[in-house]
């Protein structure tokens, strides 16, 4: 027993050491853009740490997935653990990809390198091997081309601009189809309406060749031509899987088909349509771009109306051809009539034949005033592609009489907003009249302003009030100083009393001599400063003194004020007139001079 | 100096040997053509006046009716705004440059001004520089007055009087000189109208410079720089170019 699970274990360990490290890929050749998957695996162990190489000439798509599977086989341990990389082919040629390192235990095992050998795209091979018939490739595509292919069908080569064709594509097949796809093409040139259709629905059986087909409609459009020239219709490239018949397998319970998902790529042929431009020789007016064959109606509701009531004017325009296309028609209505935007209604289908159908234009007008009035007719030209000619439309004018209902009037007049005043319609514009008579003709001269004369004129006003003020500060200062100017006038006023006083030497005494003590008096007043209150002889005195006048000026000024205050009162012709005159004009000027 | 003398007294008799009235009968003849519909002999009366170095609005306005009847855009567009010159507060002529505008090919949308400098202008249009000038010089000697006033016075009523009077012809005084100067800087903003019918903008001052855009007879420009021959000139909506000098007429 011992020695059993002593085998056992050493079996297990052998097992655990003998491991091996694979590379493997899904494709040894591959085209260019097509996917190779490699798988790394290590069996009889765990690896620890996996190094990928790097893959030159291709692009990683997916991985490293990392799976791991464990086994117990009949008491026998094993495990394996894989890494797998999804690749993209780039570049075309032989490629080695490194081995990949992994670290087990106690080692680092390579794997084996990997060659793949890249060549050109499926596509471009199934070219050159034209003509046969399901020769299987080395990558295992199968050309179909005469089991599977594509047409485009137009229902016309030759097409004006603006005249709806219709292109169809089919898909011819022999072979079992399990999915496709398709692109969506680009109409250049043309305005498109897909028709809708379910290719599954439309499968009908054709014979070509003695072969049976079935014929699948995928798409349909609808193409309205918008411009001149030679446009290509572009194909439809379609990518298919087709489940191709292989090899019969015998089994035990009789023999199977065995089965095959192919992908194939397949296109239709291309259609040039050759569009000729709308002839432009009697192109009428009022052709706004309409082609096909069209029918126009107008009609009202009512005839008969009273103001204010809305009737509802329907312009229906009926046919086949690019009705989308066509915009509001232009109507005039009468000036008195208020109308709107009409509502635009349009039934168009889409079907084989082009587009055809009803659009209606709906306006609603509201008379604002009674009378008969009448909607003009309205025209509508179109181009007919099968004459290839224009073709004129006109509706009949149709007569609405619009009554006074008195009452009905009234209210309406009054809830409608009183028409707008015109602003005055200046209609012809021309220049004002010459001027009759002529201005003061003048030499071109230069402007005042900014002039130095400007600036001399402007300095003067300025310079003159410095000058004034100048002047009148100075007279200001001395009328300031009252004392001195009163001093100074002192003698001005005593020879005026005195003057006076000569005047009156004739008359009487007393004018006389208050005229002589006024000048004595005043002019001391004023020369000493001494207010008229305060005048005394004392004061006058040391006044005197103080300024410095001699001790005879004083004893004679004292006398002569005595002398003339005694005569005063006591009219006695003690001294003459004339000479009590002189006396005080010598003793103000004795004054004048000592002071 | 004696030569100076004889030149400049020859040159003022050669330019003003005919009197106002003499003036007047020329105007009168010219006026008199214009309402015959002779509008040829119209213009070269007029030319005649002008030629002798005088200048008139009446002249310059007559003389763009005269164009305008003759059926000469540009130049009835010039005379007007030459007649604006001298007179920019007329309506006749505004009018009548409203309605010649109308004829010409650019339609070019001015800036909108702020409506302060709007008026700012055309209160500084309305005296012209030198009413401006002269409102300037009074309103100095009225505050040089008010400031006399004001320091001699006696009584409290007359120095106040002073007072403000100074102040108010001072801050008046100030307005008036500015906006003697926005007239005189508006006055001497050349502008120019294009009389080719068709120029050819550029973006430098040489004829292999790219074309900036386009520009037609009878368009008002302002005129901001001049090299050699070429002028460079701004529209009213502030795009600006280099354009030959034959082609502008300065107005």
């Amino acid at each position: 027993m011992r020695l059993l699970l002593t085998i056992l274990f050493v079996s297990l360990i052998y097992v655990g050491w003998s491991q091996t490290f694979t590379a493997k890929c899904s494709h040894e050749t591959v085209g260019v853009g097509e996917r190779v998957k490699i798988v790394y695996t290590i069996k009889g162990g765990d690896g620890k740490k996996f190094v990928q190489p790097t893959f030159t000439g291709f692009r990683l798509l997916g991985g490293p997935n990392t799976s791991s599977n464990m086994q117990w086989v009949n008491g026998v341990h094993s495990s394996s653990k894989s890494f797998s990389f999804i690749l993209l082919a780039e570049e075309i040629g032989t490629h080695t990809i490194a081995p990949a390192k992994i670290k087990t235990k106690d080692k680092v095992i390579d794997s084996d390198p990997i060659v793949i050998t890249v060549n050109k795209s499926k596509q471009t091979k199934q070219n050159t091997s034209q003509g046969n018939t399901k020769k299987t490739k080395q990558d295992g595509s199968v050309d179909l081309s005469s089991d599977l292919f594509m047409k485009l069908f137009v229902d016309k080569r030759k097409t004006y601009v603006g005249q709806q064709i219709t292109a169809t594509y089919k898909l011819y097949l022999h072979s079992q189809v399990v999915n496709y796809s398709h692109n969506r093409p680009v109409f250049n040139g043309f305005y498109a309406q897909e028709i809708k259709i379910d290719p599954n629905a439309e499968i009908k059986t054709e014979v070509i060749n003695g072969k049976q087909f079935r014929v699948a409609t995928m798409k349909k459009v609808v193409l309205t031509p918008q411009k001149s020239g030679v446009i290509e219709i572009p194909p439809l490239e379609m990518e298919l899987i087709v489940r191709m018949e292989g090899k019969r397998r015998r089994s035990g319970w009789g023999t199977f088909p065995t089965y095959k998902d192919v992908k194939v790529d397949v296109a239709s042929n291309v259609e040039k349509i050759d569009v000729s431009p709308l002839p432009l020789d009697n192109q009428p007016n009022d052709f706004a771009g309409a082609v096909g064959s069209f029918s126009i109606k107008a009609n009202t509701d009512l005839e008969k109306v009273n103001v204010n009531e809305a009737i509802n004017l329907l312009f229906r325009l009926e046919g086949k051809g690019n009705i989308e296309l066509i915009s509001e028609p232009l109507l005039d209505f009468p000036q008195d009539f208020e109308h709107y935007d009409p509502k635009v209604k349009q039934n168009v289908s889409i079907t084989a034949s082009g587009t055809k159908g009803y659009k209606t234009f709906e306006y609603v007008l509201i008379p604002r005033y009674a009378g008969d009035f009448e909607i003009p007719a309205f025209t509508m030209s179109y181009f007919d592609p099968i004459s290839a000619t224009y073709k004129r439309l006109k509706t009949e004018p149709i007569q609405i009489s619009v009554s006074k209902n008195g009452a009905d009037e009234q209210r309406g007049e009054m809830a409608y907003v009183a028409p707008k005043k015109e602003d005055v319609q200046i209609i012809g514009k021309d220049i004002r009249y010459i001027k009759s008579t002529s201005g003061a003709f003048k030499t071109k001269n230069e402007p005042f302003f900014d002039s130095a004369g400007f600036y001399a004129l402007g300095a003067l006003p300025l310079a003159s009030l410095g000058l004034f003020m100048f002047m009148a500060k100075g007279i200001r200062r001395r009328n300031l100083d009252v004392a001195s100017t009163k001093s100074r006038r002192a003698r001005a006023m005593a020879k005026k009393h005195l003057k006076v006083a000569k005047g009156s030497i004739n008359g009487s005494d007393q004018a006389f001599y208050e005229e002589i003590y006024k000048a004595l008096f005043g002019y001391l007043s004023d020369k000493l400063n001494i207010p008229v209150s305060e005048l005394s002889k004392d004061s006058i005195l040391s006044h005197l003194n103080s300024k410095g006048a001699s001790e005879t000026l004083s004893t004679d000024l004292i006398k002569v004020l005595d002398e003339c205050e005694m005569a005063r009162f006591a009219p006695m012709a003690a001294r003459g007139k004339s000479e009590m005159l002189s006396s005080s004009e010598s003793i103000i000027e004795r004054i004048e001079d000592e002071i | 100096m004696k030569f100076k003398i004889v030149f400049i007294a020859l040159y003022l008799l050669g330019f003003n040997a005919l009197s106002q009235d003499q003036y007047d009968r020329i105007f009168e003849t010219a006026n008199g053509h214009y309402k015959a519909g002779e509008y040829d002999s119209a213009k070269l009366a007029y030319a005649e006046i002008l030629n002798n170095g005088v200048e008139s609005f009446e002249l310059f306005y007559n003389l763009g009716n005269t164009y305008f009847k003759n059926g000469n855009i540009p130049a009835a567009i010039l005379y007007y705004e030459r007649a604006l010159k001298l007179k920019p507060t007329d309506k006749d002529v505004k009018h009548n440059l409203m309605v010649v505008n109308g004829f010409i090919t650019d339609k070019i949308e001015p800036i909108e001004e702020v409506i302060l400098t709007r008026w700012w202008r055309s209160s500084a249009l309305s005296l012209g520089q030198d009413g401006w000038a002269w409102l300037f010089l009074l309103l100095v000697t009225i505050t040089c007055g008010g400031i006399a006033g004001y320091f001699l016075a006696r009584s409290r009523d007359w120095k106040q009087l002073g007072f403000f009077t100074a102040i108010i012809s001072v801050v008046f005084s100030t307005i008036s000189l500015s906006l003697g100067f926005e007239s005189k800087r508006i006055s001497e903003t050349d502008f120019g109208v294009v009389f080719s019918p068709s120029v050819n903008v550029k973006s430098a001052p040489e004829m292999s410079a790219t074309v900036q855009f386009v520009m037609h007879e009878g368009l008002k420009v302002q005129i901001i720089e001049e090299e050699d021959n070429w002028l460079r000139i701004r529209l009213t909506d502030g795009n600006t170019g280099w354009v030959s000098d034959q082609s502008i007429e300065l107005i």
